[in-house]
């Protein structure tokens, strides 16, 4: 009879740290390396001084933190490691404190690309990046919080133009105190970013390069004016900026790609005290075009600087209907060529 | 110990279920859920073939519990008999092999409508992500379907559902993302890629709407480069929808409208023409037999680098008015008229 006992018990336990739980979740008590398809459930904390809490190395893996916390020490290493080729992997509700990294998606063992969704998690502090996911086929973040970390999310996928399936959304998430880049999305077909809030991110708030985007109702702050960035477009990034507000920073957005259209955005320049050469909407840069985009409907008040700024290597930019009327700063900047006011500026 | 023996026979109510903890009913292998209650999944079930689970009753709660129903043969994942309604189904994956429907209900368009409710679903590989043969309410929201080997959502209805599409991904469609008979439906914050295999003609659409009214706002729908079939971004045979600040990148045709009296408005269209296949029209009106296409309001669009023109409007689309939009880098021209009656509102650049 022990013996039956002792092998059925030895069944259940499919991997060190797991047992069968309520519901048919599969509990979490200590560090895991989960191998199987299935349900998680985190049943108390976990902290460790050094390597990695879960490793994940299988797909369809759901991992509830249910309300807890995974910590490690500020130098230790990283507190989810998601193993390629590993994919479709949700990860929710608790806390990843410490470590160098939060989530990180490692592709030592393969190519292959990976889905990851976040939900209801609470990053605090990493040392690198709270969230890296390279070669992201999709990738969901939402209601979740990233404080004090080097950079918030890394997301890349190098096939942006031939695979379709390569998206992410990031919705009702805050961003704090951010060193780096809040998020930084590369090589994404698509990207949905809403309802975010980013706060004091040291270069900029949403880093975006290549792909379409929608990105609306955000809202950008700065403590801290010289250097930031609210909304970055680079290398081919086009799309829909929205109904945005920005308070304080040295640019609000920066485009330096083609065809976008900025429209409906609040945007509030530093104080003049802050110094530094502030910008409300800037178009293009040295050796970076920004061409026909369109401009609309947005209130930019500076109190120095430029409201609008074309520089020489942007052309055939359209603004119409925007007040700029601002508290000491200038209006339009116009060093490009073919930017049209097509009217009802408020100057 | 005889009425033990009883209590233990009653206790198991379905095939596959069991009492589980908050008084949810736990299921744990293929069955049929046959009265109205919560239920959960409390492990993976994988089935070779035919309904996994089988749904023949109302008010039915069923939570996946982060686990994955999977088949590797055909039927459907989850199969809602005829007739019966209020299902939500939650949190979960359902992963198929290109033969299966994830969620069927209705045999005909004649089946009682249903109300249903999915979220927080990932729902790939299938032929049908859902396949509605008749709805009332459709609610769709933080799911994710993608892989889809026809269509990712299909409902079809006699009645015209109204409901929710919201902040969910729709990808990999290899005919349309979104077929959706609807009569006031929104559609909200959602992704949707179009991604035809195989060379059959016809054309693949993001999302197809048809029915009355609607509101399309906020998504973001793109397609490939160098696809074997026509693509476009949204097709509207739905009258009085409005279309708002949405973009749509690299479809053969953006938007195309058949249908009277929308407002298209604020969206970004780009790239319309350049993937290598026909057509190259960011926003093309042309009529259906019996449906003029007239009386629609196009403004304040950017539409950039249509490879033939950013508006065209075909013989005899009438009485539509254009205004606001900024069209850049057309191949043909920026307005392509040969309807009747439409006219520019001015403001346009």
């Amino acid at each position: 009879m022990k013996r039956f006992l002792v092998l059925g018990l030895a069944s259940m336990s499919v991997v060190a740290g797991v047992a069968r739980a309520d519901q048919g979740r599969i509990p979490i008590f200590g560090p895991v390396t989960i191998t199987q398809p299935g349900s998680y459930v985190l049943t108390r904390d976990i902290t460790v001084s050094s390597g990695t809490p879960i490793n994940i190395q299988a797909s369809n893996v759901t991992i509830d933190l249910n309300g807890h916390s995974l910590t490690n020490s500020p130098t230790g290493g990283r507190l989810i490691t998601i193993f390629s080729p590993s994919t479709n992997i949700r990860i929710a509700n608790g806390r990843l404190v410490g470590g160098v990294r939060g989530i990180d998606y490692n592709t030592s063992t393969g190519n292959a690309g990976t889905s990851v969704s976040i939900h209801a998690v609470d990053f605090e502090p990493q040392g690198e990046i709270a969230v890296d996911i390279s070669n992201a086929i999709s990738f969901e973040m939402t209601s979740s919080s990233i404080t004090n970390a080097y950079t918030g999310v890394l997301i890349t996928n190098p096939n942006a133009t031939t695979d379709p399936r390569v998206t992410a959304r990031l919705v009702g998430n805050r961003f704090a105190r951010i060193t780096h880049y809040g998020v930084i999305i590369t090589g994404m077909r698509s990207f949905i970013a809403t309802d975010n809030e980013f706060s004091d991110s040291g270069l900029a708030g949403i880093f975006l390069v290549m792909g379409s985007g929608l990105i609306t109702r955000n809202v950008f702050s700065a403590g801290v004016a010289l250097g930031t960035i609210g909304i970055d477009l680079q290398g081919g990034a086009t799309g829909l900026v929205l109904d945005n507000t920005f308070k304080g920073l040295e640019r609000g957005v920066w485009a330096m790609s083609n065809g976008n259209r900025i429209a409906g955005n609040l945007i509030i320049g530093p104080p003049a005290s802050a110094g530094g050469s502030p910008r409300g909407i800037v178009l293009g840069a040295s050796g970076f075009a920004a061409d026909r985009n369109l401009i609309e409907i947005n209130r930019i008040d500076m109190q120095s600087g430029c409201a609008i700024q074309f520089t020489p290597d942007s052309h055939d930019n359209i603004y119409r209907i925007n007040t700029l009327r601002g508290s000491g700063g200038l209006a339009v900047c116009n060093n490009g060529t073919g930017n049209v006011d097509a009217g009802g500026n408020v100057y | 110990m005889r009425c033990l023996l009883a209590i233990v026979a009653l206790l198991p109510l379905l095939s596959g279920t069991a009492a589980a903890d908050e008084g949810r009913t736990a299921i744990f292998q293929p069955g049929t859920i046959d009265r109205p209650g919560s239920y959960v999944l409390n492990r993976d079930i994988v089935v070779a073939g035919g309904d996994a689970i089988v749904i023949r009753a109302s008010q039915v709660d069923l939570d996946l519990n982060g686990y994955a129903i999977r088949s590797t043969g055909g039927g459907a994942l989850i199969q809602i008999a005829d007739g019966f309604s209020s299902i939500r189904i939650r949190n979960g994956r359902l992963l198929g092999n290109d033969e299966v429907v994830a969620i069927a209900y209705g045999s005909s368009e004649q089946a009682p409508p249903i109300t249903l409710r999915l979220e927080d679903l990932e729902v790939d590989g299938n032929l049908f992500g859902v396949f509605l043969g008749s709805a009332a309410v459709l609610d769709i929201t933080s799911c994710d379907i993608l892989r889809c080997a026809d269509t990712c959502v299909l409902s079809f209805s006699a009645v015209e559902p109204t409901g929710r599409i919201v902040d969910s991904r729709f990808a990999q469609a290899q005919y349309n993302g979104l077929h959706l008979v609807q009569g006031g439906m929104e559609l909200r914050g959602n992704i949707i890629s179009t991604e035809p295999q195989s060379y059959q003609r016809d054309q693949r659409v993001g999302a197809r709407i048809i029915g009355h009214g609607g509101i399309l706002d906020g998504n973001l729908v793109a397609s490939i480069d160098q696809p074997p079939d026509r693509t476009a971004g949204v097709e509207l045979f739905a009258s009085g929808i409005l279309m708002t600040n949405n973009v749509l990148d690299r479809h053969s045709t953006g938007v195309i409208v058949h249908s009277n009296g929308n407002r298209i408005a604020g969206n970004v269209i780009r790239r319309s023409g350049f993937n290598g296949v026909d057509d190259g029209n960011g926003i093309d009106v042309w009529n259906l037999p019996g449906d003029p296409a007239a009386g629609n309001l196009i403004e304040v669009n950017l539409i950039d680098e249509s490879l033939q023109c950013a508006l065209n409007f075909s013989p005899p689309s009438a009485d539509n008015a254009f205004r606001g939009n900024m069209r850049f880098a057309s191949g043909v021209a920026p307005v392509c008229d040969g309807g009747n009656g439409n006219t520019d509102a001015g403001g346009n650049l």
